[in-house]
């Protein structure tokens, strides 16, 4: 018997769901959360990755119900095909502007860290070809890579958590802020989440057998542990400095690094940081490829990835690679576009769904 | 030609690789060192400038020399500014490198300038993210610059570093609030206390601790942030002291027994000694008696009587009986394998207590709860204990009109 | 059949070569000729087992009786256009005045090398017998771990002038068909003029010839081959050379060695971790080395730094200059070790050795960090020996990564090597299966091995006809 599958395994799409669901989450966001919920913030991503994890099972619906038809077909066969394209176009941009965000703030993280003298374009230079390579070479060798690197990050990633744990010292004042700051500080912070979308790009490009269902779920299940993890350890490190802390997963490591006794154990996290950017980058520019296609129809995939560049380049510029300008960016800027993931996407499936039962049924 | 760039035109990356080479590797073959464009700095110093408002930055910088024993040379460079970052900026230039911090591991801050709001000297710091958070601060009695120039000595000619010396404070003693981070998460939150060790810097025919003594001045020539002048080099003396902050300022400085009864008031006091005097029983006769702490454990409790809230500490030491010293006689047994007789541990609760009490006393005197007593009681029942704090006319003032009490527990080991 | 321009005939096609012998005798009024060359037949057996069992027949002489009567085993009638190929591989050509055909004798005899272990697979526990050039032996070394009917050689001529015997072997039921269809299709478009060792044939059968990767697999040992063909691949034995070539090829397969499967399983275990970690510290060492130099100082501890800064205060070059420096001069090193005749090695180490050890670093031209970081790198590249020139290039390329754009362009090279080893699949298989894509029973013997008795299935990376390694009938 041999692998000669070409579509994407439950496995890879599972892991890349993993990597996804990262994000900015494991960096500047518990920071920012803890200016909205104080210690309770670790409860904002509890409640949007229950959102997340519907639309997962909703894409799980989706895909027993349409099994070979692409996302794209079935907006087209159900909305039209004017809806179809503005959607796509909306999700298109999505993945454009988070890959805008994360890579103004992990520029600004290595920056301040360890390429004090460096320019932009070098980083430019090291992430663009990298991940116009991972996204040209397809998703199936984007999926076999992240696999090799799976064991790598889960890894570091338990590790961490594990150092950052040994770092709680004291218990700091508990359950300080309300219900409602929470569920500001979720809505504030939206823009962060509704990655999952991705699932819906690569609709058609999957083949999941009966029983590794739970391959996917357990594997998204076990990111959003991750994080929620981070975000808690992050908050219960640092307490009531956590406003002075940007970079979480870092500031975790870096706060017991005397503790280890070898040195910089925090370099450990920062290798998980650049190869989780590099992975979301090709990602985000993946799904900008597989959206632009189709939109425009099939078209060189050099192109598409040539535009996402282009646009890409051009926006960060605009942005100016400032802390401050990115986070405003995501909070008022981004959340807007939060509403095809948590909304208009989960609506236009579920007409899609009872459309088709209708359609059954006669 | 073609053929080759044909070639080329299928694999990209290799074109990539071949304009990455060429725009940044080539410069790179020049490039030198960032050792070279870089002061490592492992201690800063700040004092008050003499110009009203300005920052006296001195910066103890890492020369390096061309040798293969790998000594350690320091030097200390000094600049004033109107802000931190100008007079950092000043040293960089003083010696002609970028000035990095990244490898800071001692913050010093002179005793004047601590009794104002520390905060915003240290904010600098705090926010630099190369600056780790696991950098000490001390407070001395001498200038930074003073200090920093004894530590300079220190550190170039012996194995002990003030480093380490700050480090066996922090993990063995007491000053646990004294990393960066630490202090100003004490600072930000909802007691504003912390402790930051005190060294003093003094001249050698005093007593005391003395760390090391500093040779005389053999600096290789380095620099000119000397010019102490020609009399013998001070000695750095770590007696256990501390200065207690408050609402960002120095309030009090507490020597080392206070320190001590605070710290094993709040169960981090784990090892160190207790000791008795005049005890007399049996065979002791007016001896004192020292026991070494083997294990401190303290258990809190809190309950409420018409909502005042009643904070107990049970404490559980275990101790063993090291020394003996009897007025006219040695002790024949070795004291080392014996229990604990009923009086001994009786003069042991009594001294404990006695601890207790300044501990206690400390803390209500200069309103700063070292204890962090506010987040037990809060997250203990938050709703009794709003209540008592609304209760009160000054919520500020909540230790004086808490009520504590211990439950000691001696076990020999 | 005129036999003395028969003669003459064979004797210019073969260019009147020093070496073209031919014997006539005339027996009972019948003309016998023998035409063969000297230098690849057994002179010996020509006239104990061919000419004197003729020349003292005292019957009718005719081709069949010739046929009976020559000692041989290894006895074929060809055709005329084929007569000067079988001369030219050892072969006696036979023919009669009084018949139109000819007969073939091989008595193919050169000296070749005895088997013996080869230099770059040593084992510490296990079969010494190493490939050698000549392909009967080969054969024969093969065949012997195979007392089954399954093992099957089909042979091939490649190239027009040296017109190379390559046999293809696998096990029947074992080895998939299709694969064995695609080698020989592959093979059959081979347009060369001559093979003269099997690593010609690498690049003609693989699927990115201009690809660094290795993708074809290779062996000194013919247990190794014997257990590669038991998984199911195909071994190529080219003649002339003492590399078969094993296809499919996978990563992993460089990553273990034959001593792994002739000790403890949980040491083999540990080796091959070693060697993984060896590897990478031999592509990424001196890049990251010289990335923390020029770009993250702060990243190394105070001690680190005093020991480094203290070493290369006097250097005159820079960090990424010295490296490469220090580099060239291990890689000289090594050239001039491989070239050089035995007796003048011992010499060359100590100078060697003196010159980047000991006065380089005194003279301040080198500093002793470098030196080892460069010499760890280069010695745990021979943690995998195969792959040793892609480690090299690689290498290169890390520094020049390293040098140009510190740990990013560092991690994001390893990302793109490894994205680019998962886009190579050569007949059918992943390059780096059963890593990725990742098959749970094939990693038993990846980078860790479980027991023998729990090996029980073939490897499902690549094709095979039967994936269980016995069969409950």
């Amino acid at each position: 018997m041999t692998i000669k599958d070409r579509s994407l395994t439950a496995w890879q799409v599972g892991i890349m769901l993993f990597i996804i669901l990262f994000s900015n989450k494991i960096l500047v966001l518990p920071s920012l959360l803890y200016e909205g919920a104080k210690l309770e913030a670790y409860f904002v991503p509890i409640i949007l990755f229950v959102l997340e994890f519907g639309l997962i099972f909703l894409f799980y619906r989706m895909k027993k119900a349409f099994p070979t038809q692409s996302f794209a077909e079935i907006l087209q066969k159900y909305f039209g095909k004017i809806v179809m394209k503005v959607i796509l176009f909306l999700i298109m941009l999505f993945f454009l502007f988070k890959a805008i965000l994360l890579y103004n703030v992990t520029y600004i993280f290595f920056k301040s860290l360890i390429y004090q003298d460096s320019s932009n374009i070098l980083f430019l230079i090291c992430f663009i070809p990298v991940i116009t390579h991972l996204g040209i070479m397809g998703l199936r060798v984007m999926g076999r890579t992240m696999q090799i690197f799976f064991p790598l990050i889960i890894g570091v990633t338990v590790f961490c958590i594990v150092i950052g744990l040994l770092g709680i010292k004291e218990l700091p004042l508990l359950f300080q802020s309300s219900i409602g700051d929470v569920a500001l500080t979720s809505l504030k912070h939206i823009a962060g989440f509704g990655d999952s979308l991705l699932l819906f790009l690569v609709f058609d490009k999957v083949t999941i057998k009966r029983g590794q269902w739970k391959v996917i779920f357990s594997l998204s299940g076990i990111s959003m542990f991750l994080v929620i993890s981070i975000t808690a350890v992050f908050l219960f490190t640092y307490t009531y400095t956590s406003f002075l802390h940007p970079f979480a997963l870092f500031e975790i490591m870096s706060y017991v690094k005397e503790y280890g006794g070898v040195g910089r154990i925090d370099m450990i996290s920062m290798l998980l940081i650049v190869i989780i950017t590099y992975f979301q980058l090709a990602i985000y520019l993946k799904m900008f490829m597989l959206s632009f296609a189709e939109i425009f129809g099939e078209i060189n995939e050099i192109f598409s990835a040539i535009t996402f560049n282009l646009f890409f380049i051009l926006a960060i510029n605009y942005v100016v690679l400032n802390l401050g300008k990115a986070i405003l960016y995501g909070e008022n800027f981004l959340p807007y576009f939060s509403i095809l993931p948590f909304i208009i996407v989960p609506i236009l499936s579920l007409i899609a769904l009872l459309l088709l039962k209708r359609e059954k049924k006669k | 030609m073609k053929k080759v760039w044909d070639y080329l035109i299928k694999t990209p990356m290799l074109l990539v690789f071949i304009a990455i080479s060429v725009i940044f590797a080539f410069p790179a073959l020049g490039a030198s060192a960032e050792l070279d464009r870089y002061a490592i700095i492992t201690a800063i110093g700040v004092d008050k400038g003499e110009t009203e408002g300005n920052f006296d930055v001195s910066l103890l910088m890492f020369v390096p020399i061309a040798e293969q024993t790998f000594t350690e040379n320091y030097k200390v460079v000094s600049a004033e500014g109107r802000t931190l970052t100008e007079a950092i900026n000043l040293v960089g230039l003083h010696v002609g490198r970028k000035v990095g911090l990244s490898h800071v591991k001692t913050i010093v801050l002179n005793e004047e300038i601590i009794h104002e709001d520390v905060i915003n000297i240290l904010d600098f710091l705090g926010k630099r993210r190369t600056v780790a958070s696991s950098s000490k601060i001390i407070t001395t009695n001498a200038t930074a610059k003073e200090f920093l120039t004894s530590v300079e000595k220190l550190d170039t000619d012996s194995a002990i570093k003030v480093s380490e010396l700050v480090n066996y404070n922090h993990d063995y003693i007491y000053a646990y609030d004294s990393t960066i981070e630490l202090f100003f998460k004490r600072m930000f939150g909802p007691t504003q206390t912390a402790l930051v060790p005190y060294l003093k810097l003094e001249e050698p025919e005093n007593e005391g601790v003395a760390a090391v003594a500093a040779t005389d001045s053999q600096t290789g020539g380095q620099g000119d942030s000397q010019g102490q002048g020609q009399q013998a080099p001070k000695e750095i003396l770590n007696d256990g002291d501390a200065y207690l902050f408050k609402d960002n300022k120095a309030i009090v400085l507490l020597d080392s027994k206070q320190v001590e009864d605070i710290n094993m008031v709040c169960g981090v006091y784990k090892e160190g000694s207790i000791e008795i005097e005049n005890f007399t029983d049996g065979e002791y006769n007016d001896a004192k008696l020292s026991f070494e702490i083997f294990d401190n454990t303290v258990r809190n409790r809190i309950v409420y009587q018409n909502g005042r809230p009643i904070f107990c500490i049970d404490l559980t030491l275990v101790l063993n009986l090291a020394e003996a010293v009897n007025k006219d006689n040695t002790v024949k047994e070795n004291v080392e394998f014996k229990n604990l007789s009923d009086t001994m541990i009786q003069a042991i609760e009594k001294r404990v207590r006695e601890k207790f009490a300044n501990a206690i006393g400390i803390m209500r005197e200069n309103n700063a709860d070292i204890g962090n007593f506010y987040t037990l009681m809060y997250n203990s029942d938050r709703v009794k204990f709003m209540k008592f704090l609304e209760n009160l006319e000054n919520a500020d003032n909540y230790l004086n009109e808490m009520v504590f009490k211990m439950s000691l527990k001696v076990t020999s080991k | 059949m005129d036999i003395k321009k028969q003669e003459k005939k064979f004797k210019d096609k073969l260019h009147n070569s020093i070496d073209v012998a031919s014997r006539n005798i005339t027996k009972n009024g019948v003309e016998i000729c023998f035409v063969y060359l000297k230098s690849i037949t057994d002179n010996l057996v020509f006239s104990q087992s061919i000419f004197e069992p003729i020349s003292i027949f005292e019957g009718e002489i005719s081709f069949d009786v010739v046929k009976q009567i020559v000692k041989s085993n290894d006895v074929a009638v060809a055709e005329e256009k084929q007569v000067v190929e079988k001369i030219l591989k050892g072969g006696v050509a036979v023919f009669l005045s009084n018949s139109e055909q000819y007969l073939i004798i091989d008595i193919q005899k050169y000296s070749t090398r005895a088997p013996s272990e080869p230099p770059t697979s040593p084992v510490i526990m296990g079969p010494r017998e190493g490939f050698t050039e000549d392909l009967k032996t080969n054969m024969t070394l093969i065949r012997r771990h195979f007392y089954g009917e399954q093992l099957i050689f089909e042979e091939m001529l490649i190239g027009e002038m040296t017109k190379t015997q390559v046999v293809i072997a696998y096990l029947d039921g074992v080895a998939s068909k299709d694969i064995v269809k695609e080698i020989k299709k592959k093979l059959k478009k081979v347009k060369i003029d001559g093979v003269v060792d099997s690593y010609y044939l690498i690049s003609l059968l693989s699927n990115r010839p201009n690809s660094i990767l290795k993708q074809v697999g290779n062996s000194e040992k013919p247990d190794i081959v014997a257990s590669k063909m038991l998984e199911g691949r195909i071994a190529l034995i080219v003649d002339n050379s003492p590399i078969v070539l094993t296809i499919p090829f996978m990563f992993l397969e460089d990553l273990q060695s034959s001593n792994d499967y002739y000790t403890n399983y949980v040491y083999a275990s540990l080796l091959r971790i070693v060697r993984l970690i060896g590897l990478f510290f031999a592509v990424v060492g001196p890049g990251a080395y010289i990335a923390l130099q020029l770009f993250h100082h702060n990243i190394l501890p105070i001690k680190y730094l005093i020991t480094i800064a203290d070493s290369t205060q006097q250097i005159p070059f820079t960090p990424f200059v010295e490296i490469l420096f220090i580099n060239l001069l291990f890689q000289i090193l090594y050239e001039v070790s491989l070239r050089l005749p035995s007796y003048l090695g011992l010499a060359t180490s100590v100078v060697g050795a003196l010159i980047l050890g000991d006065t380089g670093v005194k003279a301040g031209l080198i500093s002793p960090p470098s030196v080892i970081v460069v010499a760890i790198a280069k010695i745990a590249l021979y943690t995998v020996p195969e792959q040793a020139s892609q480690i090299t290039i690689l290498q290169f390329v890390f520094m020049i990564l390293g040098a140009a754009l510190g740990i990013l362009g560092l991690l994001g090279g390893v990302i793109y090597v490894i994205a680019y080893a998962n886009s190579v699949e050569n007949f059918g298989t992943p390059y780096l299966a059963p890593f990725s894509p990742f098959i749970l029973s094939d990693n038993k013997d990846a980078l860790l091995k479980v027991p023998l008795q729990d090996m029980t299935t073939r490897p499902k990376s690549f094709e095979n006809n039967d994936e269980e390694r016995i069969n409950d009938d």
